[in-house]
């Protein structure tokens, strides 16, 4: 029966046959969302980051998993990353978002774009949690169209001035470096990545606290005013800084598809646990048809999302040993929307199921439903929204001439 | 809500000073955390108030606890408790058994839990309560070795 609602190496065995090694850190991943289960509970009450996390996960080498052994890291195929975010997204999705972050967006993109010395510097410390990390990409008027950014650099010896204001951004106010997206000043189209020392003068922080969810992770909005960025700290390609920017996003996407999957579980789980023991009307609330529809739903929602996650994750695993490949980049890119678009709009809608069956209680965030609630609902909109990926969904079937964009 | 818990222990000690120790209400009492307002009604009786820690359910719950002593051996404690919009129902039973020079103690606890408090779900209060419950067995160990 647990089979059905926990996270299952039955399923996944169908598709991918995990080493012993990659076992053990599967297994790492219940250790650490069993350490974090109350103090991420608790943190989400107070509206505050859950400090204790990043710790947590470094312990069990969880933020590791997709970096390479020379700089820490696990080395191993997506797959892992999916099944522990599966298992962290039982708890909601703010720890979640901070290994998006860290590791997805931040740590595996300095991997692949960064210089020999910026991958020696910077990932071993994100792996073991020492420096905490940032994304600074969307902007106040810069969400979904990344490329309209305003956040401007130009050239001032042997240094570049950077100029803007970043939003929205999770890590914000915690992180020690960040990697800040901007345009050349005299050319829209010549975006380039900075790695950026929050401590450099210029920089200021502020914490958004004004969020309907998402807790235990930290906002902030960077503000940059002629922050000198030495040439050396320039990430990738000058001018192909949103190709950097794209790929990064491409990780985080399928974390936060994962994450959804587990949110699935953690609704489903929390749903039995209260029909079996809440007693209305004479006997438990389980034996009432209606809730037996709730079930039934939110059991279907969980098998049409974590196929297409898993199927995600297989295409990406085979992208990873080959960039060049256009057709296998189009596909995996195409399988990481879809499984975005269906496991987040579940998500949200099995957290919505759950807070059904668990009544009055269930709208609070007293009750971890009501945590999963509100924190799955950012899912539908960070790391692109449902309508991005609708559009490249569309496309895919339509052709190129059909893009909406282009 | 039912969470099971058992385990076993031994202590470095002989089996008269264990005994004594877990028939004793007050001793018992004393090795529980965060934990006040001790009332002994009579040898087998005592009230007390704990300060349970998850989420809402903060602040005092006063708890009624009875000690049946089935034998020299064995010991059973029924603990109920009802505030901060729950309501906990808890059976320990103890039962000791000597091996060469110390004492083995095995336990088995079910706790049944109702209201706010179970609807924060089985698995963290499964986590707070086993954490709860190697404190009171720490503070035992420290106890008997007269600590």
């Amino acid at each position: 029966m647990e089979e059905t609602f926990s996270r299952s190496l039955v399923d996944i065995s169908r598709l991918y046959k995990l080493s012993e090694d990659e076992l053990k850190v599967v297994e790492n991943s219940d250790r650490a969302a069993e350490d974090l289960a109350v103090p991420e509970y608790e943190h989400y009450l107070k509206h505050e980051f859950n400090s204790e996390a990043p710790g947590i996960l470094a312990k069990y080498g969880l933020l590791g998993i997709s970096i390479n052994k020379e700089y820490g890291g696990l080395q191993m195929n997506p797959i892992v990353s999916v099944l522990v975010k599966e298992r962290l997204g039982q708890l909601g999705l703010g720890i979640s978002s901070f290994i998006n972050v860290q590791m997805l967006l931040c740590a595996q993109t300095l991997q692949r774009w960064g210089n020999a010395d910026q991958k020696k510097n910077y990932i071993p410390k994100a792996v073991k949690a020492e420096n905490i990390y940032a994304f600074g990409l969307t902007e106040p008027e810069a969400g979904s169209d990344p490329a309209s950014m305003q956040a401007t650099y130009e050239e001032k010896g042997d240094a570049y001035l950077i100029n803007g204001t970043k939003y929205l951004i999770s890590n914000g106010t915690i992180a020690d470096y960040m990697i800040i997206f901007a345009h050349k000043k005299s050319s829209q189209k010549e975006i380039t990545a900075f790695i950026v020392d929050a401590k450099s003068q210029g920089v200021s922080r502020t914490a958004l606290h004004e969020k309907i969810g998402l807790f235990t992770s930290d906002t902030g909005m960077i503000e940059l005013d002629n922050v000198s960025v030495p040439k050396e700290n320039i990430l990738g390609p000058v001018g192909k800084g949103i190709n950097v920017a794209y790929s990064a996003l491409l990780n985080a996407r399928l974390g936060v598809a994962s994450s959804c999957v587990g949110v699935i579980e953690g609704s489903l789980k929390a749903t039995v646990e209260r029909s079996k023991s809440r007693v209305q009307h004479g006997k438990e609330i389980g034996k009432h048809q209606l809730i037996q529809q709730h079930i039934s739903a939110i059991r279907q929602n969980l098998e049409m999302a974590k196929w297409p996650v898993y199927y995600a994750a297989l295409r990406k695993a085979a992208y990873e040993k080959d960039y060049a490949d256009k057709q296998l980049m189009a596909d995996t890119e195409l399988r990481i929307s879809l499984a975005k678009r269906i496991a987040s709009r579940l998500a949200f809608e099995s957290a919505d199921r759950a807070v059904q069956v668990h009544g009055g209680f269930g709208y609070s965030l007293i009750s971890p439903v009501g945590q999963l609630f509100c924190d799955s609902r950012v899912a539908r909109i960070y790391e692109g929204t449902d309508e991005i990926q609708d559009l490249k969904i569309a496309e895919s079937v339509l052709g190129r001439d059909f893009a909406a964009y282009k | 809500m039912l969470v099971d818990f058992g385990g076993e222990e031994e202590f470095n000690a002989p089996i008269e000073t264990v005994r004594d120790f877990v028939s004793d209400t007050e001793k018992v009492a004393s090795c529980i955390p965060d934990s006040g307002n001790f009332s002994k009604i009579d040898t087998n009786h005592f009230t007390m108030s704990i300060e349970p820690g998850l989420g809402i359910v903060k602040g005092s719950l006063p708890l009624h606890c009875t000690l049946e002593n089935e034998n020299a051996n064995a010991y059973t404690y029924l603990i109920e408790g009802k505030g901060l919009g729950s309501e906990v129902k808890m059976k320990l039973s103890i039962n000791l058994y000597q091996k060469s020079s110390t004492t083995g103690v095995k336990w088995q606890s079910s706790i049944e839990i109702k209201g706010v408090m179970s609807g924060i779900g089985e698995a963290m209060v499964r986590k707070v309560t086993q954490e709860y419950v190697d404190k009171i067995i720490i503070n035992v160990q420290l106890r008997i070795k007269g600590k």
